[in-house]
């Protein structure tokens, strides 16, 4: 029986053994597709192949759970040199194929050639979505490709394979706990949830959310009329946490050997008007939309602290540790919160923000149709009662240390800046301690040099901000940073400055300010020994200048970066 | 004759024919528009996995021909009991990051894997799989310094020179499991 079941087992090699040496035989040929380039991003990695099963550009999307095949949809973009433009939104189970054979594709790889003549290669940017229960995944893949292919529609096949496992849930489950999670405590010191934002719920229904302008084409739905065009909010999700509005952030190099201390007095004494408020942004079709004052202060308030001192005073240490004592380098008593790497520091209003979707429609004769123009973004609802007493608006102190909405923001900057090689924020160079000037004319400063090797660069944030005039926005600042609970994850380390290895980041609170009616001060000292730390500079960060219905000129979260190689980003700029 | 030694030629070409299937069908179906599990797709990280379970197998098939050679009163099986050791020592050192410890084990495993070749030639039962073996001792010696003399000019022969190796060891695995099976 033994030597019957070895024969046939023998017979059964011998077979296996001839159609492995056929296989061995195709492996090296060009029949087997082999990936020419390979890319790999935040959950998906991009494959490029010049063996192809069609003729023509294709990309070929996967999206799996668990490494099993699932059903996704596909929102697709692509930039021209100045623009954003949708291509499609597609869906499909374990797989979808995207032809890149569109006129509008190809208008875009056109415009690529013809203004860049090929020396750039342009992206496609995904939202690959899938969503289970009220979760939903969101992988964003930037895939790269050279627009002589679409051009000249060589058989191309790009295939992006989405894992969502590896990316959180944007939408997570109603949070359950009745006391809230720290980030709306006054500091939300070690120990506490590292997030900045927790989901709430749905705010589909809230007065307060505030719809974008009507859509450009004639007529509006204004009249009972036979075509018109509409939005309607398709998603609303609402998270609770601060909407940032100052902020000091450091390099861990700096922190560790430039200064001795940074030492921040936010006291402020700024005021928010009457009638100022907070503003909404919305991404339609690549543009920047203000929308609001979605929270508008009904009387004028003074701006002041939330707690006690007003002062904060961060050091390098071992570990994370927040405690009370006398600031080294000044010896000031303050808080002061030892940090072991690269952070921020900021001060901002706990409210509920919103992330929002909104769906263009059309109505013919009664019947809506969707249509394939979105309106995303954020918008601030509603400040927490913690926010004021009498005449005075509360703002709370916050530390980041890699995990928090500014680290979030600052992903997103620099994700979009990797991509486009386009700024979302404005910077001015502030003070170089190498040369102990600063490199741009006039951004106010003080420096002074005391007793015992101490010296010390003061700025007054939100004077030194506004001294010089952002840039107006006048395309998209960004799909991406306009997402809430998009998690983006993967910083890229441009010139090896502030942000590596944030391992999560979750977003940003889009809270525009309309600087003409709010003010409000910070002052920061960074204390240094002349003769002994090594060099840092400083760069003043601020958000480009956009415009509200009111017409006013408007910003959201300004701050500094102190960095220890070079300005930040090791751009030189003088914005004014 | 080590009769027992035909469990390990069998699993020799069960191991063979199921990676470099999976290596083909992979990448074809890879460009396909179809659903597929990720472990079915040709990416570098399942090229990695897939070479990372090969080599377990092949580590535990050659373990198994040193200790039934030794079992066997042969004391050459040692030689295929010394590579996977050198081998597993060599990994476990890269993991480390001692790189020229983890050099210096791997070479020993390369020797050791020749080596393991002739052990096999010495025992194989019919002349053909002794010459096929025998010409893959001769592929593996010849690969090392093909690559220091060449160096990355001359991957694409190396390349062809191990799927040669690979399909005449199979080739043998294959023989010498028939004539151990079928009978003499």
């Amino acid at each position: 029986m033994l030597s019957v079941s070895r024969t046939s087992l023998a017979v059964v090699v011998l077979a296996l053994a001839v159609a492995s040496i056929v296989v061995l035989a195709l492996v090296p040929s060009p029949v087997t597709p082999k990936p020419f380039m390979t890319l790999h991003g935040l959950g998906y990695e991009v494959d490029y192949y010049s063996v192809s099963a069609f003729n023509y550009p294709v990309i070929v999307f996967r999206g799996f759970m668990n490494s099993m095949p699932v059903p996704f949809t596909v929102s697709l973009f692509a930039i021209a040199p100045n623009h954003i433009y949708t291509v499609g939104y597609y869906s499909g189970y374990g797989s979808v194929v995207v032809n890149l054979t569109g006129s509008l594709v190809r208008y875009i790889a056109s415009r690529w050639v013809s203004e860049f003549n090929g020396a750039l290669n342009p992206s496609l940017i995904a939202f690959i979505t899938y969503g289970e229960g009220n979760k939903t995944w969101t992988v964003i893949a930037a895939i790269p490709y050279k627009p002589s292919w679409v051009v000249s529609q060589e058989p191309i096949e790009i295939t992006v394979n989405a894992n969502f496992t590896a990316v959180k849930p944007v939408i997570v489950m109603p949070v359950t706990k009745p006391t809230g999670t720290t980030q709306s405590k006054p500091t939300n010191g070690p120990g506490s949830d590292p997030f900045g934002y927790t989901y709430v719920g749905s705010c589909i229904g809230n007065p307060n959310v505030t719809y974008p302008p009507p859509p450009q084409q004639p007529p509006t739905c204004a009249r009972y009329g036979f075509q018109c065009y509409y939005w309607a909010l398709q998603q609303c999700s609402l998270f609770k946490g601060p909407i940032p509005l100052l902020f000091v952030g450091w390099s861990k190099n700096a922190i560790q050997n430039g200064v001795s201390s940074i030492f921040i007095d936010y006291m402020g004494g700024g005021t928010a008007q009457s009638g100022s408020g907070l503003f909404g942004t919305l991404n339609r079709s690549g543009n920047l939309i203000l929308v609001g004052p979605t929270i508008t202060f009904s009387q004028s308030y003074t701006i002041e602290t939330s707690t006690a001192t007003s002062q904060v005073c961060i050091v390098y240490g071992p570990s994370l540790t927040f405690t009370g004592g006398s600031c080294p380098a000044n010896n000031i008593p303050s808080p002061i919160y030892y940090v072991p790497s690269s952070g921020f520091f900021y001060i901002g209003l706990p409210g509920r923000v919103a992330y929002v979707a909104f769906q263009e429609y059309v109505n013919n004769y009664g019947y809506s149709t969707p249509l394939n123009v979105w309106a995303n973004g954020t918008e601030p609802l509603s400040l927490s009662p913690k926010d004021f007493a009498g005449n005075y608006l509360l703002v709370y102190p916050y530390i980041d240390v890699g995990n928090g909405s500014i680290t979030g923001m600052f992903a997103e900057v620099l994700h979009a800046y990797e991509m486009r090689r386009q700024l979302v924020v404005s910077l001015d160079d502030g003070y170089n301690s190498v040369a102990n000037v600063s490199a741009c004319p006039s951004p106010l400063y003080g420096y002074q040099e005391l007793t015992g090797n101490l010296a010390f660069v003061e700025y007054t944030l939100g004077n030194a901000i506004t001294a010089y005039s952002p840039r107006p926005v006048n395309i998209a600042p960004l799909l991406e940073s306009l997402l809430p609970g998009v998690y983006v994850g993967e910083v890229p380390t441009i010139v090896g400055h502030l942000i590596t290895g944030a391992g999560t980041v979750s977003t940003i609170a889009g809270a525009f300010i309309d600087t003409n009616h709010l003010l409000i001060g910070a002052n920061v000292y960074v204390n240094f020994n002349p003769s002994s730390s090594s060099s840092f500079y400083i760069t003043l960060i601020g958000s480009p200048q956009a415009t509200n219905p009111g017409g006013s000129s408007s910003i959201y979260p300004m701050g500094m970066i102190i960095n220890a190689s070079n300005y930040y980003l090791g751009l030189r700029e003088c914005e004014r | 004759m080590v009769r027992s030694l035909f469990w390990f030629f069998v699993g020799f070409v069960f191991v063979s024919f199921v990676s470099s299937l999976w290596l083909l069908l992979s990448s074809v179906l890879t460009v396909m528009p179809i659903p597929l599990p990720y472990w079915l797709l040709y990416t570098p990280g399942n090229m990695v996995r897939a070479g990372v379970v090969v080599a377990v197998l092949m580590l535990v098939l050659y373990t198994y021909l040193g200790v039934s050679l030794v079992l066997s009163k042969m004391n050459r099986g040692f030689v295929p009991i010394t590579m996977v050791f050198a081998f597993v020592i060599g990994m476990a050192l890269l993991l480390v990051r001692q790189a020229i410890p983890a050099l210096i084990m791997i070479i020993i495993t390369y020797v050791m894997l020749i080596g393991t070749y002739i052990v096999i030639i010495s025992i194989a039962t019919s002349r053909a799989s002794k010459a096929l073996w025998e010409t893959a001792a001769m592929v593996l010696a010849l690969i090392p310094p093909m690559l220091m003399i060449g160096g990355l000019i001359v991957i694409d022969y190396v390349r062809y020179m191990a799927i040669t190796e690979q399909a005449t060891t199979i080739i043998a695995s294959a023989i010498e499991a028939w004539k151990l099976g079928v009978g003499q």
